[in-house]
């Protein structure tokens, strides 16, 4: 079996770093595979996966193997006092934020001797939908670059409001837009040079209400008009904020009636 | 004696020039061509000559039904970066739609590897819930395949397979479908209520369905779970996924009978042992906000 290969690494161009975030459940493999599969195209890209857990699982060690990408893989386990959620909305519940936050300083750490290459950092979830083109579009990122990102909120996609001069002025969001950075994960990256710059700036675990996570990290490295807004000025949509079926496994039944060696 | 001019000095070299020139250039028209015939007989020892090429490996022809919905250019997209991986891969995508959307139109125009664009509506009476789903669209594909290779002479390579579009492909399981004969099979994860469906296999022979549901049936798989050889459906021109008599639940038997036997089928994926493909299904989008009359003042594809 031949396994694929990105394109070959250039010394030239700025390296996107993606911290994925991932956790153990029946459809996690297939999660991962088909990101591998979309990561395989994107030249100088880096996958840095955080999983939750107390120790490196072999799942995502071999599929991080066989993948032939350039990948970082750590973990750390979210205590189960934050898992209940500070809130007892679901989708309140700040998820993966010690994952992300330990993927931050893998990279602060890896380059605190070395001069860190040209490059971004991008939260990539490993549920969402990317099209190959946004990763073009994030490359060349100054600060902070932003972009619409596809049903989140309860819209068919949310976006940064471009002004005509092409600087972002506000948010096209119907929940809570006067949020300071009213925008999805999966609607920014930032500049490796910034993270290092600032290296206390990380997402904040308490106090965070429901659809703050991103703010609690963007507002310690950028202000909204030092934004660059992408896509054509935040007209495109290149990333789409999928979630996956949690599959119904009725026929396993108490104990289990699939053969757990096989792996899935 | 007396030192020549530097004029005549190159004169005289000129033509020794000119000969060791023609000499060196024809030793190398002499090199033996590539893959020169072998069994040359004795003489000069030559250079090995080339391996010929590898014959390019077999097409995958992959039938995708889809369907308009907000998810849709999504399903596609990420598909699309899986199966561009795929050398010598055909997309086949097939819009359940009385004409060609703009959507998928222009998707299919930048999807980056060659692909086929079809359409079919699905008649309204067919369209209830626990009735059979894309059966017109994957029979569209087969048709489109059969008259394609129709005039062609027998034995086209290639292998089909049916791709739904909010599946999940790892690339070894293309690696795995290339060398189909006529029929092959291998696990299904996610589906049928458990982590996996599977084939049974013994001695390099299924001889039995490992499944949540119904493991009566004369091929108790999933869509997702086989791959046919080319040529086998063209040799059966009729066999289709049928409406009339059709059971739920039963297509994927009732298609395979028409074609294969159990004992012929070639199990895959080290005797069906791994999983290679999933049957994800994507979440509903939740469009809440939507606000009833347009609040933006462009139109952007989602």
């Amino acid at each position: 079996y031949v396994y694929s290969r990105p394109p070959p690494w250039s010394d030239t161009l700025p390296t996107i770093f993606v911290i994925t975030p991932t956790y153990t459940r029946p459809v996690q493999k297939a999660e991962l595979t088909r990101l591998a599969n979309t990561f395989l195209h994107v030249q100088n890209l880096h996958w840095v996966v955080v999983e939750d857990s107390p120790r490196r699982t072999n799942l995502v060690s071999n599929l991080l193997e066989k993948a032939g990408l350039n990948f970082t893989h750590l973990n750390v386990e979210t205590p189960k006092s934050l898992k209940v959620g500070l809130s007892w909305i679901p989708s309140h519940t700040p998820r993966g934020t010690l994952q992300r936050n330990l993927g931050l300083h893998w990279l602060r750490n890896s380059f605190s001797n070395t001069p860190p290459p040209e490059g971004v950092v991008y939260f990539a979830d490993d549920d969402n939908t990317y099209s190959l083109e946004l990763f073009e579009e994030m490359r060349y990122t100054r600060r902070v670059s932003v972009w619409p990102v596809a049903f989140v909120g309860g819209l068919r996609y949310e976006s940064p409001k471009v002004s005509p001069a092409g600087k972002v002025v506000g948010w096209k969001t119907v929940f809570d837009p006067n949020r300071p950075f009213a925008i999805d994960m999966a609607g920014f990256a930032i500049s490796i040079k910034l993270i290092l710059e600032k290296p206390h700036a990380s997402f904040k675990l308490e106090g965070v209400k429901g659809g703050y996570q991103e703010t609690s990290l963007l507002k310690d490295l950028v202000t909204m008009d030092g934004l660059e807004p992408k896509a054509a000025n935040c007209t495109k949509v290149l990333v789409w904020h999928t979630r996956t079926e949690r599959p119904t496994l009725v026929n396993e039944g108490k104990r289990g009636f699939t053969d757990p060696r096989v792996e899935v | 004696m007396k030192s020549l001019p530097l004029s005549r000095v190159l004169l005289l070299l000129l033509p020794w020039a000119l000969v060791v020139i023609v000499v060196l250039d024809s030793d190398t028209a002499r090199a033996p061509p590539p893959a020169a015939a072998p069994g040359n007989g004795g003489g000069a020892p030559r250079a090995r000559p080339r391996a010929p090429p590898p014959p390019s490996p077999p097409p995958i022809y992959a039938i995708t039904p889809t369907y308009s919905r907000p998810v849709q250019k999504a399903e596609l997209t990420r598909l699309a970066n899986t199966f561009r991986q795929v050398a010598r891969l055909h997309w086949i995508l097939v819009e359940d739609a009385a004409s060609r959307s703009e959507l998928v139109s222009r998707f299919v125009a930048g999807a980056g590897l060659p692909c086929t664009h079809l359409h079919v509506p699905t008649p309204r009476r067919y369209k209830r819930p626990g009735l059979p789903r894309a059966t017109e669209q994957r029979n569209a594909g087969l048709a489109w395949l059969r008259q394609r290779h129709q005039h062609l002479p027998p034995p086209q390579p290639g292998v089909l397979f049916f791709a739904d579009d909010d599946n999940t492909y790892s690339l070894e399981l293309f690696h795995e479908m290339r060398t189909t004969r006529k029929v092959s099979v291998w696990p299904v994860g996610l589906v049928g209520g458990r982590r996996y469906e599977r084939p049974v296999v013994e001695n390099g022979k299924v001889v039995g369905w490992y499944t949540g549901w119904r493991a009566d049936r004369p091929f108790a798989i999933d869509m997702a779970g086989f791959a046919v050889s080319l040529q086998v459906i063209l040799s059966h021109p009729k066999a289709v996924f049928k409406r009339r008599g059709s059971q739920p639940g039963m297509q994927e038997s009732d298609f395979l009978k028409q074609i294969t036997t159990v004992e012929e089928l070639e199990p895959k994926a080290n005797n069906c042992t791994k999983v290679l493909v999933w049957h994800t299904r994507t979440e509903k989008v939740n469009l809440a906000n939507e606000p009833k009359y347009h609040l933006d003042t462009v139109n952007i594809e989602v």
